[in-house]
């Protein structure tokens, strides 16, 4: 029981621990760069112009920058979920978000950045995009604009820049309109692109709730001093992200104009070779191969728990009780997992019950598994000859000492191998959890292998750890059948017909 | 057998339907304590559900059985049904059933098999279980064979260790339902002398069977049934010498 405490603490939970008030601070590192992002997909390196921003902030705060990876999508959840103080993530106050969030004063403007593939001729400029696909990042403002001001255009929303890239270079989409400053990071990056239009002025604020407002009102002093002694100056050119917006911002909040256009590099800090990357993330791996094989074993033993009750509950109970089993079951089998995920996580808190993130995932995993549980004992128990039950009856035995003593422990081994192809399957649906903040072996992937740009080899790494774990609970659930066994044929493993079946 | 005052089983007029059909019509007899009966009669009779009954396997829709001064009616199930089960489970402390198919428990050994119900019912302590279940063994003849397991036996000592089983609740009447009509007939008698061997110590034992050579040797007296009915109830010399009722005859022909 030590072990999940530690990760809970870990994660969540360095608040007690800290003798220095923290600022919780949330972003999407999953291809964040150049805002925030693991550099070289080194899970130990967090970087970003944003990161740095906030370190900025939080030592004039007098606290201490504490991050929280979270799901794009799940940001300004997270937030009302108090799972973080704020977010700094390339938000726009313009994204209307107002009534559940509030926003900062602006740190960075950009405009957006037409990108398409170093040979396309065809479009030179936004207007050329009636009739093409353009890639966008779900619910920006650049989504909006392309909606609102452009007809027949095909519209592709991704949750992350990496993703809109790679489809650009796949050729499944004809240009993706992006922030500026992530346009110029990519195109530099990544060969085979060139940047063709930039339009429109965005402003980035700091995002946090209402009842963070005295918080807010200390970060956006923070955010003018920072813009007047030149500190905002000094992190923006090392990321070498000035453009025109950036300096009208500048200009506005300090009346004296910084015309500079950087051709800075970029990111500090080049590649690694394949095979030192390779080294370098397995410890990211086997961490996260932890987290996923604790959260499936977990929930497991909830699911089995719970469907042996729910099995009981429909066989043997009366009427109404048998009623209400069926129903939950066919409820929780009738519902997708990522909408129960959801509705735990980021649902139960509005009616006053709020689960850590572990405990909801493993409660929602288990409880989804439970119905599926359910149906293998009912189906055990019905395998199990009726004169058993008749048996243990006529000497006396009540119904649940039946069950316990004569019924469960027969049916257990016929539920023993359809109860192994569950545990294989929960450890797979396990990455759901990663949507609500966990860290486990996808969400690790997905960070590692978009901030390193190999998808491929990550991707190998991570299907083979998935394997391993996995198999040595087939192999144990094998031995156990052995073992179990209520009858033990001499020539089971022959076929009918024995040496005469050639 | 009726100058003898207290019969230790009793049963009258009773009932049992499965959905539009009468198994069982109005049903009466009494057992004396120490008797050995057979009940015979054509297949489809209603002689293997009566057994059932007297063990609360079926619940009955009409009539009484009294057990030892626990009594059952279906008054009783209809009015309170939690009543009607607490009598049931007293009666069944007095009743050891032998099934035709066995139905050993095949996750555990032989005397886990005759010990499981002490503990489990009884609350019997594990060693005290254990010497019944033991002695138990040795009487039926498997004292060597405590610590195998159901599915390495024959059948005939599978249906030993059941009677064994069933002994070790200490019941003060046995109900056999066809207990030899799975065996090979080599082990019909292994399994037939434990029942005498029982019925020389005095329990008192109800037998369906189609063991006729059985019924007429062992029995004290035999009942007969056809249609749910009881036709005749008579000493085992004179309903096999002398059947009273044509419809027995013609059984008994067909036997014999």
């Amino acid at each position: 029981m030590k072990n999940p405490y530690f990760i809970v603490l870990l994660l969540f939970g360095s608040v007690l621990l800290a003798d220095e008030p923290v600022l919780r601070w949330a972003a999407d590192a999953e291809s964040g760069a150049p805002n925030v992002f693991y550099e070289n997909g080194d899970l130990s390196k967090l970087v970003g112009f944003e990161k740095d921003i906030i370190d900025h902030i939080a030592k004039r705060l007098g606290r201490k920058a504490e991050f929280h990876q979270n799901d794009w999508d799940g940001l300004i959840s997270g937030l009302q979920r108090d799972l973080y103080d704020v977010v700094i993530n390339g938000f726009s106050p313009e994204e209307g978000k107002e009534n559940s969030a509030i926003f900062s004063n602006p740190y960075y403007a950009c405009g957006l950045s037409l990108i398409v593939r170093s040979n396309t001729d065809t479009i030179k400029s936004i207007l050329d995009c009636s009739g093409a696909i353009v890639g966008v990042l779900r619910s920006s403002k650049a989504e909006n604009i392309l909606i609102n001001s452009l007809k027949d255009v095909k519209v592709i929303g991704y949750p992350n820049e990496y993703c809109a890239i790679s489809d650009l270079k796949d050729k499944r989409v004809d240009a993706i309109l992006l922030d500026g400053q992530n346009a110029a990071y990519y195109t530099r990056k990544l060969s085979g692109l060139k940047i063709v239009d930039e339009l429109d002025e965005i402003k980035y604020s700091i995002v946090s709730t209402p009842k963070n407002s005295e918080l807010m009102a200390a970060i956006n002093d923070i955010i003018g001093d920072m813009q007047r002694d030149g500190s905002l100056d000094a992190i923006v050119s090392k990321w070498g992200l000035h453009n025109t917006s950036y300096s009208h911002l500048c200009e506005k909040s300090r009346g004296s104009k910084t015309e500079t256009t950087s051709l800075n590099p970029g990111s500090p800090g080049g590649q690694d070779k394949p095979t030192v990357q390779y080294v370098k993330v397995l410890p990211f791996f086997i961490k996260a191969a932890y987290v996923t094989l604790m959260i499936s074993i977990l929930s497991m033993c909830v699911a089995i728990v719970l469907g042996l009750c729910f099995a009981i509950m429909r066989v043997y109970m009366p009427k109404w009780i048998s009623f209400f089993a069926i129903s939950v079951i066919e409820l929780l089998r009738g519902i997708p997992l990522l909408i129960q995920l959801f509705f735990v996580f980021y649902g139960l808190p509005c009616i006053g019950i709020t689960l850590p993130p572990l405990v909801a995932g493993i409660l929602t995993l288990g409880m989804n598994y439970a119905a599926y549980e359910a149906e293998n004992f009912r189906a055990g128990m019905a395998a199990v000859p009726y004169g058993q039950m008749e048996a243990a009856r006529a000497l006396g035995m009540n119904q649940w000492q039946s069950l316990r003593h004569v019924i469960l422990p027969q049916a257990f081994t016929f539920v023993l191998p359809p109860l192994t192809n569950d545990f294989i399957a929960i450890l797979k649906d396990s990455s759901l959890v990663s949507l609500i903040t966990i860290m486990e072996l996808t969400k690790t992937y997905m960070l590692i292998a978009s901030n390193s740009f190999n998808f491929f080899g990550m991707g190998a790494i991570v299907a083979l750890i998935y394997f391993l774990i996995g198999l040595p609970f087939a192999q144990l659930a094998k031995l156990a059948e052995k073992h179990l066994k209520l009858e033990k044929r001499a020539y089971s493993s022959r076929k009918i017909g024995g040496r005469y079946n050639r | 057998m009726s100058n003898r005052p207290e019969p230790l089983i009793s049963i009258s007029n009773l009932c049992k339907d499965y959905g539009q059909d009468r198994i069982l019509k109005h049903v009466s007899f009494q057992i004396e304590s120490g008797d050995l009966v057979s009940v015979i009669g054509p297949s489809g009779c209603g002689k293997s559900t009566l057994l059932r009954c007297l063990n609360c396997l079926e619940v009955l829709d009409d009539g009484e059985i009294t057990i030892d001064g626990v009594c059952l009616c279906t008054m009783d199930h209809e009015k309170n049904e939690d009543f009607f089960w607490r009598q049931a489970h007293q009666l069944r402390q007095n009743v050891g059933m032998v099934f035709q198919s066995f139905n050993l428990f095949p996750h555990k050994t032989l005397l886990d098999n005759v010990t499981l119900a002490q503990i489990v019912v009884k609350h019997e302590r594990q060693e005290k279980a254990k010497a019944l279940a033991m002695a138990l063994l040795e009487k039926v003849g498997l004292g060597n064979l405590s610590g195998r397991y159901p599915w390495s036996l024959s059948g005939g000592e599978k249906q030993r260790a059941a009677i064994a089983r069933a002994l070790a609740m200490k019941p003060k009447v046995m109900l056999y339902d066809e207990p030899t009509s799975s065996l090979d007939p080599e082990m019909v008698e292994e399994v037939l002398q434990v029942m005498r061997d029982l019925d020389a110590e005095g329990m008192t034992q109800i037998i369906v069977t189609h063991e006729m050579r059985f019924a007429k040797d062992a029995s004290d007296y035999i009942i007969y049934m056809e249609n749910g009915e009881i036709i005749e109830i008579s000493d085992e010399d004179e309903i096999f010498i002398n059947p009273q009722d044509d419809r027995t005859r013609r059984f008994l022909k067909r036997y014999m």
